[in-house]
């Protein structure tokens, strides 16, 4: 009787291996990681030529626990520049600019700053209301502005002020009334900014 | 061992077993009303081709002796009712034979007692029958959550998960039709995927029966069956549509079914489209729902050996609140002080972003074999469950899924009753389990979750002593569990781990009866769960906020730093199993037409696993709070009260009041998300050929509710505002509410109608167990018209 009972134990062990036998050890694929935004570079052009000024956000851990670093941002006195967005993700080598072009009926950028430290725009932005000027130079299909691209006229010398960008999805939500609040951020960064 | 053998090998070769005809046999059972569960004294059960009979008495028993062994034919009779032609055994003692009036539109049906039911009676349950009317169009969830003690945990109206006394996910056990429902079940926003036309008969084990059903039925076991296919019945069929007001949701189900003397089955199909719903003062966009389901199942009957073979696929698409997806805590702040939703449209059937697409199919062998006084069975399953879910993405991505999951289970379970000997029954099993998940490439997102596999074999034996009106019953088992991952950290790099886990459970149980009024049954089990992978390894945003499995983080206390760089694995941090121990109490009082069972119950659990607050982190999203796995200590307690009132032929009501307290014991404070107290009370009268039903049912605030911090307070905080061992919400809990719902039934030979309302007040609540009580106010007024006609 022992030898019924040695194959019972191997007909079990067979079917064990039955069910774990379409098992496999694999890894999942990797993932071209595009949620991630882990680099804002903000690059001022002075309109008259010159050294453009740079200011980085670095996030290298993405959604990991340390917080990213953020450099301050130092213009000259009553001077006009253009200033350029870069986000990315380097992690991956993905531009997600070209993303947001690409998009661009479905994002808008919004500045605040501290009031007054920019002679044009004047004020302090349009986080708090979209109305208030900001001057972008691209619009997207519809004729909306999506602000990859905006000018920047500054004031008298001021220092630790703040500059606040956010990049706001609106898909199927950005009119021309759509303000900061409506969608959800893909960016929001406060810098200090400084005018010397 | 080798009685196991020879039933395999009996069940292999096909070897009938052969009785003498001997004529001293007695068949015992009962007899009742469909409608009222009232006896039917004086209806009357004959064994066809003979004189012998019996007449049934005035508790609804019947005795009928001199019987010859073997299988007969019953056929039961009363005036006004429908008779039935009952199939009898002797492996399937004291039949309960359901007579239903000749005006109802039911079946007169059997239910038989298995010759031993696998189950600790000191935990055994009522079953709930569910009707077509209610199920059509609803959500498995809500049809669950009928019976106190059991509520729902939801993200808005069409993902809901069931909660038994407080515990859901990996901590409650659904058995589909005999099979553990195999699904993502550590996502709280994972729903099971199970077709509610399915559910026909409803039990709950509401104690720890791990010792039966395996590892994670640590708050309970939610145990449903699809109708059986009868023998003996002609060609019989139903089609039945549904319509519901709030969503403009439409619904058809057919099914059809034949039966002959030893091979019966059936098949059904059915499929609900439904569009955006509405809460009292707005609508809620993009909550439509897409479903699909069709089934069919077989039985093969011999005097020796039954075949059950049951398959179902369901697949549904479900919408999610646009206005409940935001970005960081600004968003957050926003979308909860916003008047109603962001984003809300006027009514329409599109579903976008976020949705979830789901896909389940269960395929069930199950057979009994009968040899004398003992019963082998013998389960085999399969089951596929694909999950993707769809957020709002940049570009092209939004029409990818953010989680893609295909996930293959197959399962074997051996039962074996052994021969009674003398006062002793006893149950012995061995189960095995198996998982394989896979991450369907092409989500463009590092996984949240790695690849896994289980592999998961129990062997259990349940024993149970009857001496006069007290049994006493004892159960042991022991499980391996072996998880093997493999998955991709935020570099891309691969991590892989594989875990061996070994536990025993033990159960014990009294029951004891002490007069035909009054009831008692208590029962004392263990518990235990191996951490699931979200627990272990999710990493990044979740829904509001960031969180950290169990091995994504490592917290260093010399400088109360935290680093989320690498990968551990069990030897660098050891993440025991959640281990429970519950007791659980009910007395059942019986007395002429009152019906009364209060159950108390409580549950400690070692080494809980929970989410608790950690620090704030800056994105280039914005600031958000996050959160780490740890591990605790809980104690949840509780009580369930159900008061059944017979009045008259005419009338009953019932009250179902239910209430939990759960406390995390090693930092003295509250857990999110416990069930606050409910009572429901129903009122049943019968007004010629109609049934009316009224239920109010009241649900309190809950007040044992962690402490409160907006995320305005984050948005504007200069230093972390929470302790890191203290739990918090971002909203108080919602206000106590009234529900009002009602329903007209009419039935009548081959036709059936039912108008019921829901919320006919209209009122504006949320609940405090919805995680969508943040954007938005439940469903206001639902009224549901539903008809059926068979054949």
């Amino acid at each position: 009787m022992k030898i019924f009972k040695n194959y019972l134990l191997l007909g079990l062990l067979g079917f064990g291996l039955l069910l774990t036998g379409c098992g496999d050890d694999e890894a999942p694929e990797e993932e071209n990681e595009e949620e991630v935004i882990d680099l804002v570079t903000l690059t001022f052009t002075p309109a008259g030529g010159g050294t453009a000024i740079v200011a980085e956000a670095n996030d290298p851990d993405g959604e990991g626990a340390q917080d990213f670093t953020l450099d301050d941002i130092n213009l000259a006195a009553n001077t006009t520049y253009t200033l350029a967005l870069e986000l990315e993700n380097t992690e991956e080598g993905e531009s997600i600019t070209e993303e947001i072009e690409e998009e661009d009926a479905e994002h808008m950028f919004f500045f605040s700053f501290t009031a007054d430290a920019f002679s044009d725009p004047a004020g302090n932005g349009n986080i708090d209301s979209r109305g208030d000027d900001v001057n972008y130079n691209d619009l997207d299909g519809g004729g909306l502005p999506v602000g990859l691209s905006t000018t920047w006229t500054t004031g008298d010398a001021t220092s630790g002020g703040t500059f606040r960008v956010v990049l706001k999805h609106q898909p199927d939500i950005k009119t021309a009334t759509s303000t900061a609040t409506d969608g959800e951020s893909d960016i929001d960064l406060t810098f200090t900014l400084n005018i010397q | 061992m080798r009685l196991l053998l020879t039933f395999l090998l009996l069940g292999v070769f096909g070897l009938p077993m052969i009785h003498a005809q001997e004529c001293n046999e007695k068949i015992t059972g009962r007899v009742l009303s469909i409608i009222t569960n009232e006896p039917l004294s004086f209806a009357t059960v004959q064994v066809i081709g003979t004189e012998n009979g019996a007449i049934v008495g005035d508790d609804g028993h019947f005795v009928i002796n001199d019987v010859c062994e073997g299988e007969l034919d019953l056929e039961v009779r009363f005036v006004g009712y429908k008779s039935v032609v009952h199939h009898h055994d002797p492996h399937h003692a004291e039949p309960i034979i359901f007579l239903a009036p000749d005006e109802a539109l039911l079946e007169s049906i059997v239910i038989e007692e298995e010759l031993n039911a696998h189950e600790l009676k000191s935990l055994r349950s009522k079953s709930i029958y569910i009707e077509n009317s209610e199920s059509l169009g609803s959500n498995s969830g809500e049809i669950f959550s009928k019976t106190s003690g059991v509520s729902t945990l939801r993200t808005g109206q069409n993902v809901v998960k069931p909660m038994v006394h407080g515990l859901h996910s990996n901590r409650i056990l659904i058995i589909n039709n005999g099979v553990r429902h195999s699904y993502q079940a550590w996502g709280t926003e994972h729903a099971p995927e199970i077709d509610p036309t399915q559910i026909n008969r409803l039990r709950f084990v509401k104690g720890a029966s791990t010792v039966r059903f395996g590892s994670d039925a640590i708050g309970g076991v939610i145990l449903f069956d699809a109708e059986k296919p009868s023998y003996n019945s002609d060609l019989n069929g139903s089609v039945s549509a549904g319509y519901q007001t709030n969503g403009r949701a439409y619904s058809m189900e057919g099914t059809v079914g034949a039966g002959g003397e030893r091979t019966a089955w059936s098949l059904g199909i059915n499929g609900t489209k439904q569009g955006d719903l509405k809460a009292p003062n707005y609508n809620l966009t993009n909550t439509g729902k897409n479903e699909f389901g069709f089934s069919g199942s077989g039985r093969l009957h011999f005097s020796w050996i039954d075949l059950d073979l049951y398959a179902n696929h369901y697949q549904q698409e479900l919408g999610i609140l646009r206005g409940s997806v935001n970005g960081n805590l600004e968003d957050l702040s926003n979308a909860i002080g916003a008047e109603e939703p962001n984003e809300t449209k006027d009514f329409s059937y599109n579903i976008t972003t976020p949705r979830q697409e789901t896909n389940h199919t269960l395929v069930r062998l199950v057979s009994s074999i009968y040899l004398g006084n003992q019963q082998l069975d013998v389960q085999y399953a399969f089951q596929q469950n694909d999950r993707r879910e769809f957020d709002i993405r940049r570009g092209t991505n939004n029409e990818r899924p953010a989680i893609n999951l295909r996930l293959i289970s197959n399962s074997l379970d051996i039962d074996w009753d052994h021969p009674s000997k003398g006062k002793w029954v006893g149950t012995y099993g061995l189960q095995m389990f198996t998982q394989d998940n896979d991450n369907i490439p092409g989500t463009n997102t590092i996984p949240f979750v790695p690849n896994y596999n289980t592999t998961n074999i129990g062997l259990f034996g349940i024993e149970s002593l009857n001496i006069g009106n007290t049994s006493y019953e004892a159960g042991v088992r022991f499980d391996f569990l072996n998880l093997d991952v493999r998955g991709r950290d935020s570099r891309n790099d691969i991590y892989r781990d594989n875990l061996n886990y070994y536990n025993f459970t033990f159960t014990g149980g009294i029951v004891h009866e002490f007069n035909e009024m009054v009831s008692f049954r208590t029962n004392i089990g263990t518990a235990w769960r191996a951490p699931n992978v979200g627990e272990l390894y999710s990493f990044g945003k979740h829904q509001n906020i960031i969180e950290f499995g169990l091995w994504r983080y490592e917290l260093f206390e010399e400088n109360d730093s935290i680093s989320t760089r690498s990968v551990l694995a069990n030897d660098q941090k050891e993440v025991p199993s959640e281990r429970g121990l519950k007791w659980i109490a009910s007395l059942n009082v019986n007395h002429s037409h009152v019906e009364f069972e209060v159950t108390p119950y409580v549950n400690w659990i070692q080494n809980y696993i929970y989410l608790r607050p950690y620090g704030l982190t800056n994105t280039v999203r914005g600031t958000f709070p996050y959160f780490i796995h740890d591990q605790t200590d809980a104690v949840y307690s509780g009580v369930d009260i159900d008061i059944r009132n017979t009045w008259n032929d005419l009338t009953s009501t019932e009250i179902k009041a239910s209430y939990v307290h759960a406390k995390d014991v090693v930092n003295n404070q509250y857990f999110l998300g416990v069930p606050p107290f409910n009572v429901q009370f129903d009122i049943n009268r019968k007004i010629g050929p109609l049934t009316l039903t009224v239920s109010p049912s009241w649900t309190s605030r809950q007040f044992n509710e962690p402490p409160v911090i907006s995320a305005d307070e984050f948005v504007n905080a200069e230093i972390i505002p929470f302790n890191q061992f203290s739990t918090f919400d971002f909203l108080p809990a919602p206000d106590g509410f009234f529900l009002l719902d009602a329903s007209v039934g009419y039935e009548r030979e081959n036709l059936s109608v039912r108008i019921a309302g829901d919320n006919l007040l209209n009122n504006s609540y949320r609940r405090y167990t919805d995680q969508s009580r943040y954007f938005s106010d439940d469903l206001g007024i639902n009224i549901k018209l539903f008809a059926s006609i068979s054949f």
